[in-house]
């Protein structure tokens, strides 16, 4: 890469990493996807008589990996979409709301490029996120008595799920540059959370991208593999529009 | 009205991390007085405003505002001032006049037709939405708002930032307008021949402290007033007057420095030599405050640099 | 000779009211150009014209002698700017934000410390360096977007009212630092509203109003500001203006 190229990637790899917003942002969704997951099968497993209880053990469908599994991919589908939607589109956003979008014009790196390293940065850090995810679960599982057999496919499907609905964020960073704003990006990623939980709830999860691979990763008659694609590709087309709009923008012309 | 301070402040403390942004600061300021906030980038004034604001609340020290205290009872000190900072933020969709009218509500009555005349003299189009402002436009919606306001208090943090020659002369004429009607303001500036001009006193901040404070005139009185004259009659004896420094003569011509309370004895001493030409300067704003500016940095990095000074004197002494 | 920046007949609308209406304007290399008006006279377009930001609706921008539209990318190495808001993202460092900016302009690593050294000492923020943006006074981060845009050692320089926010001695530093700038060759466009301060830096006042430039004054001789309000008003009157 070329100085400018690798100086781009470096300062947007920084910042995110520096950033308020994606500290927290890791940290509650680590916390929010470990308690729920861990601490809903422990209290179906060893409170089943409380109501809480009860509630927990009508979450977890099938016994042993598969409904541990079930569990936690659920309740990463709901914290992992919104967090790194949020951090995408603070990425992007900020920059119109701080003025800091200044800075990268009239620069050796075209614009196009700056946007290659927001999405690089925010995709590396929802795919570490994701891992993390996937080693905390799974090691709480171990913990909670779930056999070593199983335990490999497991944290791998959660991992899958973690990183697919993360980087099917990615639009999120297209509405962000086009609005001018976080402020359009983070309604974008409430809208994305809302309309994919509705759908799923009603049984049209298989047509919504963001739906699919927790649907894919639940017990039972699942969805065939090859639909996992769609958020995949999403994410392209969310990381391709953004370069696009990264490299027509233009200050002042609203 | 009574005549408590309309701020006071006294042993301000304020860290943050391992800065020490305000290291015992005393500011007070009389109700209905301009009083000039001066002082080096990162010295602790816009620290100081946000603690008035109940933005901050200090480390150490005590603080009143308006006979109350600031972080305690922010809500009700607000609706009896108005603050201007550097950087205006606007909500982009709503109108100049809207957001005018929403930071006038908030503090209680205005007046519609003073907002309407403010408007016009800084010609301001208030129909239009802010996100089409320019900087200097967004700065004078807070002037505006805060102008038309009858608050008792206006707090004023570079408010001028972005406006052009024009815009300031109308800003220090409503200055005067408000001072007129009784009030109280603390004004924050990099702009000397703004401080000059409409600052009854003045303190200076450097370093999170109050080095300097008083009027005008008081802090002259503390430097030198510069004489440079031609005179038919060679100099002389003018050496011997104290308080007369740097006499430097050439021929005809003689420049010299004289402190403040000698003026009238140096003026007596040179009109029996026949005065063709005289240009007397008193210390600028600028000269004054270069004494605090020139060495705040020596300070920290720990190395004397007169090198500078003089050359920050030769330039301001023009 | 190639002028460092050539502005030639730039026009451009927003909202459907023109804003530039022909704007033409040279710096050459060694000179200190400024750029005055009333707030409302397009400067704030007419930089982003130039840096790229905006596209004029007609005319052209030629850096070194190549149209910016079609210029490489390379081009912009040699150009350093502070326009509307310093480079001062809040959770890096002084030290951070200039490395960064003078590195996204291809600077290098001995080159870029050195110069954040010198300009560390000419606007006397040394102190600040290290300091995360976020608890910088406006001042100061003024400061670092002022050193953002020399630090890779440009031979163009755009300065949007960069006195904003100094406090005195700060802006004899960067005057300093202008006309050691120029003094090497470096060509600067400086906008400012403090007609003082830009007598003392410019070789030539150029002013803007309604969109073009009017007239081009001598910084020195009596009274700037007089004279540019004398330029203005001719020109409002020429064109039966109230």
């Amino acid at each position: 890469m070329t100085s400018p190229r690798r100086a781009a990637y470096a300062l947007e790899a920084r910042k995110l990493s520096r950033a308020l917003v994606s500290r927290i942002a890791t940290v509650s969704t680590l916390v929010l996807v470990l308690v729920t997951t861990a601490g809903g099968y422990a209290t179906a497993q060893y409170s089943a008589e409380t109501d809480m209880g009860r509630q927990a053990a009508a979450l977890v469908t099938a016994p042993g990996w598969a409904g541990y599994t079930a569990l936690a991919t659920t309740s990463v589908g709901i914290t992992s979409l919104l967090a790194v939607g949020i951090v995408m589109a603070w990425s992007v956003g900020r920059e119109f709301t701080d003025s800091t979008i200044v800075g990268l014009f009239a620069l050796p790196a075209a614009r196009s490029t700056i946007a290659d390293a927001k999405v690089c940065a925010a995709a590396i850090w929802a795919l570490l996120l994701a891992a993390a995810e996937s080693f905390l679960v799974t090691a709480a599982g171990l913990a909670l008595g779930l056999p070593g057999d199983g335990a490999a496919r497991s944290a791998l499907a959660v991992f899958l799920v973690a990183a697919l609905l993360g980087l099917s964020a990615l639009p999120v960073m297209w509405i962000a540059t086009v609005g001018h704003g976080y402020l359009a990006g983070i309604a974008a990623t409430l809208a994305l959370v809302v309309v994919t939980n509705i759908a799923a709830g009603f049984g049209l999860g298989q047509v919504i991208p963001w739906a699919i691979p927790v649907l894919w990763a639940a017990p039972g008659d699942t969805i065939h593999p090859a639909l996992l694609l769609a958020p995949f590709t999403v994410a392209i087309v969310g990381a391709l529009l953004t370069r696009h709009a990264w490299a027509r923008l233009e200050l002042g012309n609203d | 009205m009574n005549d408590a301070p309309a701020v006071s402040a006294r042993g301000l403390i304020k860290t943050f991390g391992s800065t020490r942004a305000l290291d015992g600061l005393d500011l007070e300021v009389a109700p209905g007085e301009v009083h000039g906030f001066l002082g080096p980038n990162g010295a602790g004034k816009s620290t100081t405003m946000r603690v008035l604001l109940g933005l901050l609340r200090a480390d150490g020290g005590t603080v009143s505002l308006l006979g109350g205290d600031p972080w305690h009872d922010a809500v009700a000190l607000h609706r009896r001032l108005a603050y201007v900072p550097g950087d205006v933020e606007l909500w982009p969709n709503l109108t100049g006049g809207e957001a005018i009218d929403i930071f006038a509500r908030l503090r209680g009555r205005w007046d519609r037709a003073h907002r309407d005349d403010l408007c016009e003299r800084f010609d301001l189009d208030p129909t239009k939405k802010a996100r089409t402002y320019s900087k200097g436009n967004r700065q004078k919606v807070a002037l505006i708002s805060a102008l038309a306001s009858d608050v008792d208090l206006l707090l004023l943090d570079e408010p001028t930032a972005g406006l052009d020659p024009l815009m300031e002369a109308v800003f220090q004429q409503a200055i005067g307008e408000v001072k007129a009607a009784g009030r109280t303001v603390l004004l924050s500036s990099h702009i000397l021949a703004q401080v000059e001009a409409l600052a009854d006193r003045i303190s200076i901040v450097r370093q999170g402290r109050i080095v300097e404070t008083g009027s005008l005139s008081e802090l002259r009185h503390m430097t030198r007033t510069t004489f440079v004259a031609e005179t038919d009659r060679v100099p002389e004896g003018l050496d011997e007057i104290a308080g007369v420094h740097d006499l430097s003569i050439e021929g005809a011509a003689v420049s010299f420095r004289v402190d403040g309370d000698r003026v009238d004895e140096v003026v007596r001493a040179l009109a029996p030599l026949g005065v063709r030409s005289l240009v007397a300067h008193p210390p600028t704003l600028e000269q004054l405050l270069m004494r605090h500016y020139g060495d705040s940095s020596d300070d920290v990095t720990g190395s004397t640099d007169d090198g500078t000074g003089s050359t920050l004197e030769q330039e301001t002494a023009r | 000779m190639t002028h460092a920046l050539e502005v030639i007949d730039v026009r451009r609308s927003l909202r459907a009211r023109p804003v530039l209406e022909g704007l033409d304007l040279t710096v050459d290399a060694g000179t200190c150009r400024a750029l005055v008006g009333l707030n409302g006279a397009g400067k704030t377009t007419a930089l982003r014209v130039m840096l790229g930001m905006l596209h004029p609706d007609s005319g052209s921008i030629r850096i070194h002698g190549q149209d910016i539209g079609s210029a490489r990318g390379d081009l912009w190495g040699r150009v350093g700017h502070l326009v509307e808001m310093p480079f001062s993202y809040p959770e890096l460092t002084a030290r951070e934000n200039i490395a960064a900016a003078a590195r996204l302009h291809g600077a290098s690593g001995l080159m870029v410390q050195e110069s954040i050294r010198d300009l560390g000492d000419i606007l006397r923020m040394t102190p600040w360096l290290d300091i995360p943006a976020a608890r910088l006074s406006l001042g100061t981060r003024q400061k670092v977007g002022l050193a953002a845009a020399f630090a890779h050692r440009p031979d163009l320089v755009v300065l949007d009212e960069p006195t904003n926010g100094l406090d005195p001695l700060a802006v004899v530093g960067l005057r300093e630092l202008i006309t050691a700038f120029t003094r090497d060759g470096g060509a600067a466009l400086v906008t400012s509203h403090h007609f003082d301060e830009v007598a003392r830096i410019a070789d030539q006042v150029d002013i803007l109003h309604r969109g073009r430039v009017r007239d081009s004054l001598a910084p020195d001789g009596p009274d700037l500001e007089r004279r540019f309000f004398e330029v203005v008003l001719a020109a409002d009157i020429a064109e039966g203006r109230p």
